[in-house]
């Protein structure tokens, strides 16, 4: 049952990259880079109804689920037939041409929460609390299982959350969510949850 | 950091009859070298380049392989012919490249895949490591355990490959 992308949005995160977070230089390098980074989110459907919304692609983060990838990811999906556009059937390169040419809009203005979840090496464990001598102003949730691996989670909201993910080198899946704030409107895409 | 130059390709099409399959295999040959590695010296000194055979399977699976692989030119550490403007290149040009080198390929006949050497075209396919005689079927079998063993990985320790353009 193929998966049917009937709505997109792609966010720019520059309106974060200006945000002053920290003294420290690799922080600070890491938020200003967002000023070129943006996310792609696609409302998902199936034959049995809406799967919601998701994010298919984040150049600065290392998703679980890679955009391009060998025989995964909804690139390979789409030209495998298992992913459609707005219910039709298209190559690869028309999936990624379609995903390029979204118009892009601010960060603010989308209607979504995005809660990245994390597997985080123990090693890194001192990363959580903070980076040199700088403590995040982000209050992320931990799970400790007493495996090597924590379980932390964070809103995506501002820019230090962004870094905060850098500075961890791990692995992340987002989850999206109907927003709890309020957000001005956006085009076709504003009443998703309605 | 170095940069991957891929200079040319060409698809080769084996008939898929002999390994016991429906469909007719590829073999993606590529002529590529780093933007750092260089051949003589002072004036002549040019960037060094080899073919190689990296990826045999289906037409589904290189294209598969070319998806993942177009992640290394959105990261510019992959370019298609020089290290230029015109040779950045989006997923979507690359993916369309492999497509079109995969709908004009090189013929394989069969008699070739009894060979320890076979002329291909403009190539010759044997085995990469010296002193191996394996025919080139059965070089391509083991190509084809390695995709099975290793998905989505490159192979370019099987078959050597011989073309125009080396240096």
């Amino acid at each position: 049952m193929p998966i049917n992308e009937t709505s997109h949005m792609k966010v720019s995160l520059a309106s974060l990259s200006t945000q002053s977070v920290s003294s420290d230089q690799w922080i600070q390098y890491l938020v200003k880079s967002l000023s070129t980074a943006t996310l792609t989110l696609a409302l998902e459907e199936t034959a049995v109804g809406v799967n919601g919304w998701r994010l298919l692609r984040a150049p600065r983060l290392e998703l679980a689920r890679k955009f391009l990838a060998f025989r995964s990811g909804p690139v390979f999906e789409a030209e495998a037939g298992m992913r459609l556009l707005n219910g039709k059937r298209v190559s690869a390169e028309t999936y990624l041409k379609f995903h390029e040419s979204l118009k892009v809009q601010d960060f603010g203005v989308m209607a979504m929460d995005l809660l990245a979840d994390i597997s985080v090496d123990r090693a890194y464990e001192k990363r959580i609390r903070g980076y040199h001598d700088h403590v995040w102003g982000i209050h992320p949730t931990i799970q400790d299982h007493g495996s090597d691996m924590l379980h932390v989670q964070v809103r995506l909201d501002c820019a230090e959350a962004f870094a905060f993910l850098e500075a961890l080198n791990a692995t992340v899946h987002v989850n999206v969510t109907p927003s709890s704030r309020q957000v001005a409107p956006a085009g076709e895409t504003i009443d998703m949850f309605a | 950091m170095s940069t991957t130059i891929i200079y040319e390709m060409k698809a080769i099409r084996i008939p898929g009859a002999p390994f016991d399959l429906a469909s007719d295999l590829f073999l993606l040959a590529i002529l590529s070298g780093s933007n750092n590695c260089y051949a003589g010296c002072g004036a002549n000194a040019k960037r060094a380049r080899s073919w190689g055979a990296t990826v045999l399977g289906s037409s589904e699976d290189v294209i598969a392989h070319a998806i993942d692989w177009a992640r290394h030119f959105e990261g510019r550490n992959t370019v298609w012919k020089n290290m230029g403007k015109t040779g950045e290149l989006s997923a979507a040009e690359w993916i369309g490249k492999v497509r079109s080198t995969l709908s004009r390929p090189i013929e394989c006949p069969e008699r070739h895949l009894g060979l320890t050497s076979a002329n291909v075209g403009s190539l010759t396919l044997s085995a990469k490591q010296a002193g191996d005689e394996s025919l080139v079927r059965e070089l391509l079998i083991q190509q084809l355990i390695y995709a099975r063993e290793k998905p989505g990985q490159s192979a370019w320790h099987i078959i050597k490959v011989e073309g125009p353009g080396a240096v």
